[in-house]
């Protein structure tokens, strides 16, 4: 009899890992809401005014029918036990475990950012504060939006400077005499040596203005400013804040396995939670020393999926983080071996990235079969390949 | 899908659509393309292609395609000078005064040490 | 009461090592001691000019068998 495969999250992690084991599991997918995101769109969403129907879908419409998919909050995961305890009070005991429940935002942790995500939304909370923010957007005809990176450890390290390089091209579109703001908490605008310069130069081009070893500490509302922990102020007429991140809010036991910023340990290379062999987390609420991407979390499920079909697989802490403009783009190429390598902004990149953008739900659907050519595009472009010259 | 295809309403739109499909599936079928196709699917043609085109130093050359278009366009334009330099100091006057030349010195010898670089038993 | 925070930042290359310093010292309280091992040798530019910008102490600034060390000691927060 086959056995039984629980997943917890309907995102690109946990629907991949679905996608590919259903055939060989009987596999259960639990996600408290009915639709998966394609989470990249909330910046075309948010700083473009797209609509946000093009960037979800219902989760029964990608999964694999042969699938059990569970619309449900999930109270409490008892690794011992092996079950899960979802909201209704019912028990879901499994076999193996996948544990991707992605992150939810800190908003308590910033003096006034509970209160600006109420008025202003942002980019980040889905794609329906992303809608909320755009409405304050299109507004803005003078004065300054400003993007603040709360903390330093957050999902798409690229994804501030792709909204600051969208809005300044928006801005400049519909005639706005608005300005655009870029703070981050590290000492260059991108914390990648072999990046940081081509995306200065870039943001500069835009007309984007960049504050380094800012740490956003507190909102003023009344004055309308931020404060850093470094001692900085910063006055704002819009503020996007990239708000602090931290794992599921689910009970978890035993406890331990979680850090203190509630992410799941897991062993880096083989993704499953530490002290259990049946139990692993993947994407953006696992620990890892790498970035949190959507594409890490698609090749995490990859390497689940081999394990649980009985073949060797290791994740290398892979990275492939697009960091587009309208008209460009760059990719943040890096793994656990080698720290992100030069890859120049080019049209051509814009456009890889727009067949992903476009692909994205057939990738989903249909894991295994856009598996062997994604790994080809993989291994041309790892980093011990590039090399000094890069791309 | 089936569930789409059952909800299929066969107007006679739908039915000319039909038609034609078959009649270029037969085509297909009888020409034997239909067979080159279903070989290329099955034995992952397609994907042993992909490896062998998709290179990092393709990805490189399409990167800067367009620097290398405007490079052979140049390349081009260069074939119909016929002025010759006029004397072998004026030509080192020129290369030590234009700063576009200097530049494209420097591009040229970058260019012949990566040319130097290629390890042809390695490819 | 002063703390010793332990950062462990070593095999870690996008984000670099400073994202794990920057969260510690949110939490951590002037009289603190901050230490950071790391792999990636972007991280030795990076937190001497964290440290330019901060104020705070460099205590030590170390690379052994592969591995930097920095120690910091928290002086600077308001």
């Amino acid at each position: 009899m086959a056995k039984k495969l629980v997943i917890l999250g309907g995102g690109t992690g946990g629907l991949i890992v679905a996608n590919l084991l259903t055939d060989y599991y009987e596999t259960v997918v639990v996600d408290r809401r009915k639709e998966t995101v394609f989470q990249p769109g909330q910046l075309f969403v948010a700083f473009k005014g797209e609509s946000p129907n093009k960037y979800k879908k219902e989760i029964k419409e990608v999964l694999n029918p042969k699938a059990k998919f569970i619309q449900s909050e999930v109270t409490k995961i008892n690794l011992d036990n092996r079950e899960v305890l979802l909201v209704d009070g019912s028990k879901i005991s499994y076999d193996y475990l996948v544990v991707s429940l992605g992150v939810e935002f800190n908003y308590e942790m910033i003096k006034g950012l509970k209160e600006n995500f109420e008025k202003f939304g942002d980019y980040y909370s889905g794609l329906e504060s992303s809608s909320k923010f755009y409405e304050n957007f299109k507004t803005l005809r003078k004065g300054q939006l400003v993007i603040t990176v709360a903390d330093p450890v957050y999902k798409c390290v690229p994804a501030p400077h792709k909204g600051a390089a969208l809005a300044a091209d928006t801005l400049r579109k519909i005639g706005s005499q608005a300005k655009v703001v870029l703070t981050v908490p590290f000492p260059k605008v991108y914390p990648a040596e072999k990046l940081a310069d081509e995306y200065e130069k870039a943001l500069r081009k835009h007309g984007v203005e960049i504050k380094t070893m800012f740490t956003l500490d507190r909102i003023d509302h009344k004055e309308k400013k931020i404060y850093s922990l470094e001692g900085e102020e910063l006055s704002f007429d819009l503020l996007a804040v990239i708000p602090p991140h931290k794992g599921p809010s689910v009970e978890v036991e035993p406890s331990s396995v979680r850090d203190s910023d509630s992410y799941f340990k897991v062993d880096k290379y083989k993704l499953n939670i530490i002290g259990y062999d049946d139990a692993f987390a993947i994407g953006d609420n696992a620990s890892l020393p790498t970035a949190k991407s959507g594409v890490g979390a698609h090749l995490q499920a990859e390497v689940v999926a081999d394990n649980l079909l009985g073949y060797e697989a290791k994740f290398n802490g892979r990275t492939f983080c697009p960091c587009i403009s309208n008209d460009t783009a760059s990719f943040v190429i890096s793994d656990y071996d080698h720290p992100p390598v030069r890859v120049r902004c080019s049209r051509f990149k814009r456009l890889i990235e727009e067949v992903f953008i476009a692909g994205y739900w057939s990738f989903l659907k249909y894991p295994r079969i856009w598996r062997p050519l994604m790994e080809t595009m993989f291994e041309a472009t790892k980093p011990s390949v590039l090399g000094e010259i890069g791309w | 899908m089936v569930e789409d295809a059952r909800k299929l309403e066969l107007d006679e739109e739908t039915i000319k659509g039909l038609v034609t499909l078959a009649k270029l599936v037969n085509k297909a079928e009888q020409s034997g393309v239909l067979e080159i196709i279903q070989a290329f699917l099955d034995e992952g043609v397609i994907d042993k292609l992909a490896k062998y085109i998709i290179t990092p130093d393709l990805l490189r050359l399409l990167d800067r395609l367009d620097l290398v278009i405007t490079a052979g366009s140049y390349l081009a334009i260069s074939m119909e000078k016929e002025e010759e330099p006029k004397s072998l100091l004026s030509l080192l006057n020129t290369i030590r005064k234009d700063p576009e030349i200097r530049l494209g010195l420097a591009r040229l010898i970058y260019f012949l040490k990566l040319l130097g670089s290629i390890k042809p038993e390695e490819q | 009461m002063s703390e010793k925070h332990l950062v462990d930042a070593r095999g870690m290359s996008c984000p670099g090592p400073i994202t794990k310093l920057v969260k510690t010292y949110r939490i951590a309280k002037n009289g603190d001691i901050i230490e950071v091992l790391a792999t990636d040798p972007g991280f030795i530019p990076d937190v001497k000019a964290w440290i330019e910008k901060t104020g705070n102490e460099l205590l030590e600034l170390k690379e052994e068998a592969g591995v930097i060390r920095a120690v910091i000691k928290v002086t600077a927060k308001k």
